[in-house]
C-alpha cells in the first residue's frame, strides 16, 4: 500500500504527519510520547500543532492522546 | 452632408480596412496609426514610406514574398512559417499583396499585452494611462511564497541596482531530510556561482513570485514591486511548515505568504489540522492567501443529499499516471457525511466485485488482480463526521484500460437526518467520475483554500491573446471578464463562502524560469526575453497576495477577518459577478485594490 493515505502499510514506513493534542491532552504529551520512541525530526507548528516524521506505528499510538493527520503531497494549481 | 463609400476587401482584416480607408481621407490620427502597430512622424500626413506590421496568410508564404516586386529600403517580408509572413511595408505594398492570387488574409499586427498590465487594470491598479492608482507598492512587507523554485537570477527579483531582494529561502528536500536554509548574502553568491540555490525546475514558483512582487521588466511590474520576498522551495508535502518559516523570518514585519497549492484529501470544512494549523500562525500582519483550485471540470467531486431507502451508484476511471516514468495508477479518494446518519457504501470492481466499506473503527484490505484496495471507516469528531477512505493502488504502470475503467461507488442512505454525502478524489489526475447527477462542479474549492482563516483566490479572464516563441498566440473562445471555466467553485461542505473573491488568472504573463519545463512550452514561452503566459487560480492567487501587501503597508496590523471585511465591501461586481453579495464562482466579486486600499 502507499503512504501516506493507507492506514494498513508498513508499520516501519515513515510518514510525515501533523499531530494536534486531543481534549484532555497537551501538546507536550505528544513530544514526550515521540521522544520515548526516539522520533528526533518534530517540530512545533503551533503552540497545539506538532509536525513529525516518524514510523507509521509510532503515529498510530500517538493516535490516543492526538489527533494524527498524514501530511499528503499538495498540487500546483495551472493548468 | 457628403457621403464617401468605400469597398472593403473581404481579405484584409477590419482594422487594416479601416487604415486603408483612412489613408485615402488622409485623416489617420496619431493614436489610432500608433494603435496599429505604424511608424508615423506626423499623423496629419500619412505618406507612402509610412509603414504598417501585418502578418499575412498565404498558401505559400515563400512564394508570396517573391512575387512582391519593388519593395522599400525600409520594407520587409519575413516567412516565419509555411503559411504566414510577417511584413513591415507600406499601405501600398499592403494594396498589392491583396491583390495577390495566393494570398487568402492580411491582418494588422496588434500591440499585446505582453505584460501583466491587463490584469493590473482589470484590479484597478493601473490607470488607462499606465500610472499606479495607489502609492502603496509594498514598501515594508514582506511576500512569502511557498512554491517549486526560484530563478532567483531573472531581474524581477532584483532591485535596480542588481541586488537580490530575497532576505532569505528555505528549500526542503523530497527525501523529507532537513531542509537548508539560505540568507541574502548566501543566495547572492550561490546564484553568482553556479550553484543556484532553491532553482525552479517547473518554472512555476518563478512566475507566481513575479506576479505578486517582480520588479519592472520588460513594461511588467510586480503588484507589490517594492516589497521583499521570503522563498520556501516546498517538497509539497511541508508546506504549512513552509509558512511558519516565513512568518518566523518575518518576525515582527507584515507579511502575505501565497499558496498556488491544495489538494482533496480532506474533510473540506476547515477542521483539519492542516488548516487549523494555518489558522493558528495567521493573525494581525500575517496573512495567508490560496488559490481556490482548478477542478470546476476535472469531476473528482460527487456530492447531494439522500433520503432512506435511496440508492446512487456511480461510476469512475482511474486515470494513469503522468509521470515520467510512468508511476502505477494510484487513486485515493475520501467520502464524508453527517454521524446522525448512516450510509452503506461499496466500492465495485470492473469484474463485479463487491466490497463493502467496513463499521466505523474498521479498515480491510482487497488484493485483486493487479490492483490492492483498502477501505476503512474512521469517526471524524472535528466536525461531527464520519469519513470513509478508499485507496486503489495498482501494482504496475502497464496496466490494461479495462482493468482502470468501469470502477463504481455504490451509496445507499438507511438514515438521513440530513443526509448529505461528499466525496472528493485526493487530487485531479488520479480518477474521474462519470456522467451522474452526483457529480457535482460545487464544492471544489480546494483545502487549503477551504481554512478559514484563509484568503481563498478564484480565477477569471483578462486577457486572451499574448505572445510566444511561436509567434503571436490568441485563444478567441475566452470572454474578458467572465471566471475561468476551470476554477473551483464554493461553497464549502460546511457551507461556508469560499472563494472569497475572484482576480485574474486566466493568460498572465510574468516571469520564465530558464531551464524549466515551462521554457519548453514555445507557445507559452518568450525565452530571449524571459516571459511566460499561463494560467491557473495559480496565477489569481499571487495577484490578490500582492494587494494584501499593500494593504499590510497601508495597516500593518490588518488580521485575516479584517481583509476578507475589506474585500467583501469593496470586491467589484460586473455583468460577470451579477449582484449578489456572495457567488460560488467570483466570491465577493472582483478584487479592486484602489477601491479596497481607499477603504483602510
Amino acid at each position: 500500500m502507499s503512504d501516506p493515505y493507507s492506514r494498513l502499510g508498513n508499520p516501519e514506513d515513515v510518514i510525515s504527519a501533523l499531530a494536534m493534542p486531543l481534549e484532555g491532552h497537551s501538546q507536550d504529551e505528544i513530544v514526550e510520547a515521540l521522544r520515548r520512541h526516539d522520533v528526533q525530526d518534530m517540530s512545533l507548528l503551533t503552540p497545539q500543532v506538532v509536525s513529525v516524521r516518524a514510523p507509521r506505528r509510532v503515529l498510530q499510538d500517538l493516535e490516543s492522546i492526538a489527533r494524527v493527520e498524514f501530511k499528503t503531497p499538495r498540487s500546483m494549481h495551472f493548468r | 452632408m457628403q457621403k464617401t463609400t468605400f469597398k472593403l476587401d473581404a481579405k484584409a482584416s477590419i482594422s487594416l480596412n479601416s487604415m486603408l480607408k483612412r489613408q485615402v481621407k488622409k485623416q489617420l490620427p496619431l493614436m489610432t496609426a500608433s494603435m496599429m502597430g505604424m511608424t508615423t512622424q506626423s499623423a496629419r500626413a500619412v505618406r507612402k514610406s509610412d509603414l504598417v506590421s501585418v502578418f499575412v496568410e498565404a498558401t505559400d508564404a515563400e512564394k508570396a514574398a517573391r512575387q512582391v516586386k519593388n519593395l522599400g529600403a525600409d520594407e520587409q517580408l519575413v516567412p516565419i512559417s509555411e503559411n504566414v509572413l510577417a511584413a513591415r511595408v507600406s499601405l501600398d505594398t499592403v494594396r498589392d499583396i491583396l491583390k495577390n492570387k495566393n494570398v487568402s488574409r492580411v491582418q494588422t499586427k496588434k500591440k499585446l499585452d505582453l505584460h501583466l498590465d491587463a490584469a493590473a487594470r482589470d484590479v484597478g491598479l493601473i490607470q488607462a494611462t499606465g500610472t499606479r492608482t495607489v502609492s502603496e507598492t509594498g514598501k515594508g512587507v514582506l511576500i512569502g511564497i511557498v512554491d517549486s523554485g526560484f530563478d532567483l537570477s531573472h531581474p524581477m527579483f532584483r532591485d535596480s541596482s542588481g541586488n537580490l531582494r530575497v532576505d532569505g529561502l528555505l528549500e526542503q528536500k523530497d527525501d523529507q531530510s532537513a531542509p537548508t536554509e539560505y540568507d541574502n548574502a548566501q543566495l547572492t553568491t550561490g546564484w553568482g556561482n553556479g550553484t543556484n540555490p532553491g532553482a525552479d525546475p517547473i518554472g512555476h514558483g518563478t512566475h507566481v513570485a513575479s506576479i505578486t512582487g517582480g520588479t519592472a521588466y520588460h513594461g511588467f511590474e510586480g503588484i507589490a514591486p517594492d516589497a521583499r520576498f521570503l522563498l520556501v522551495k516546498t517538497n509539497f508535502l511541508d508546506t504549512t511548515d513552509g509558512a511558519k518559516w516565513i512568518f518566523n523570518k518575518a518576525g515582527t514585519k507584515p507579511c502575505v505568504v501565497n499558496m498556488s497549492l491544495g489538494g482533496h484529501w480532506g474533510a473540506h470544512d476547515g477542521t483539519s489540522v492542516d488548516e487549523i494549523a494555518l489558522d493558528q500562525i495567521s493573525g494581525p500582519g500575517k496573512i495567508i492567501v490560496a488559490s481556490a483550485g482548478n477542478e470546476r471540470e476535472w469531476s473528482l467531486h460527487v456530492g447531494g443529499r439522500f433520503t432512506p431507502g435511496q440508492t446512487e451508484t456511480v461510476p469512475f476511471t482511474v486515470l494513469r499516471s503522468r509521470n515520467v516514468p510512468p508511476q502505477p495508477p494510484f487513486a485515493p479518494m475520501t467520502f464524508w457525511y453527517q454521524q446522525n446518519d448512516d450510509f452503506d457504501i461499496s466500492l465495485i470492481s470492473p469484474t463485479g466485485q463487491v466490497m463493502a466499506i467496513p463499521a466505523v473503527g474498521s479498515t480491510t484490505q482487497f488484493s485483486l488482480s493487479g490492483v490492492d484496495i483498502e477501505l476503512s471507516r474512521q469517526s471524524y469528531p472535528a466536525s461531527s463526521s464520519v469519513q470513509v477512505q478508499i485507496v486503489l493502488s495498482f501494482r504496475s504502470a502497464n496496466v490494461s484500460q479495462l482493468a482502470l475503467q468501469n470502477w463504481k461507488i455504490r451509496i445507499h442512505c438507511n438514515t438521513a437526518v440530513i443526509g448529505r454525502i461528499d466525496g472528493w478524489v485526493a487530487n485531479s489526475g488520479m480518477a474521474i467520475f462519470s456522467a451522474h447527477p452526483l457529480v457535482e462542479q460545487a464544492r471544489t474549492v480546494g483545502m487549503p483554500a477551504t481554512a478559514k482563516s484563509v484568503i481563498a483566490v478564484a480565477s477569471h479572464t483578462s486577457k486572451s491573446a499574448w505572445n510566444s516563441d511561436n509567434g503571436p498566440q490568441n485563444d478567441p473562445g475566452l470572454v474578458i471578464g467572465r471566471s475561468s471555466s476551470f476554477s473551483s467553485l464554493g461553497p464549502t461542505r460546511d457551507g461556508r463562502q469560499k472563494p472569497d473573491l475572484s482576480a485574474p488568472g486566466e493568460l498572465l504573463t510574468a516571469a520564465l524560469a530558464s531551464n524549466s519545463d515551462f521554457a519548453s512550452e514555445l507557445d507559452r514561452a518568450v525565452t530571449a526575453d524571459r516571459l511566460l503566459t499561463i494560467e491557473g487560480t495559480s496565477m489569481a492567487s499571487p495577484v490578490v497576495a500582492g494587494a494584501v501587501c499593500l494593504f499590510l503597508q497601508k495597516k500593518k496590523t490588518l488580521k485575516p477577518d479584517d481583509i476578507r471585511s475589506i474585500l467583501q465591501a469593496t470586491c467589484r461586481k460586473d455583468l460577470h459577478t451579477g449582484a449578489m453579495s456572495w457567488n460560488p464562482m467570483y466570491g465577493y466579486g472582483k478584487l479592486d485594490i484602489k477601491s479596497a486600499i481607499d477603504s483602510i
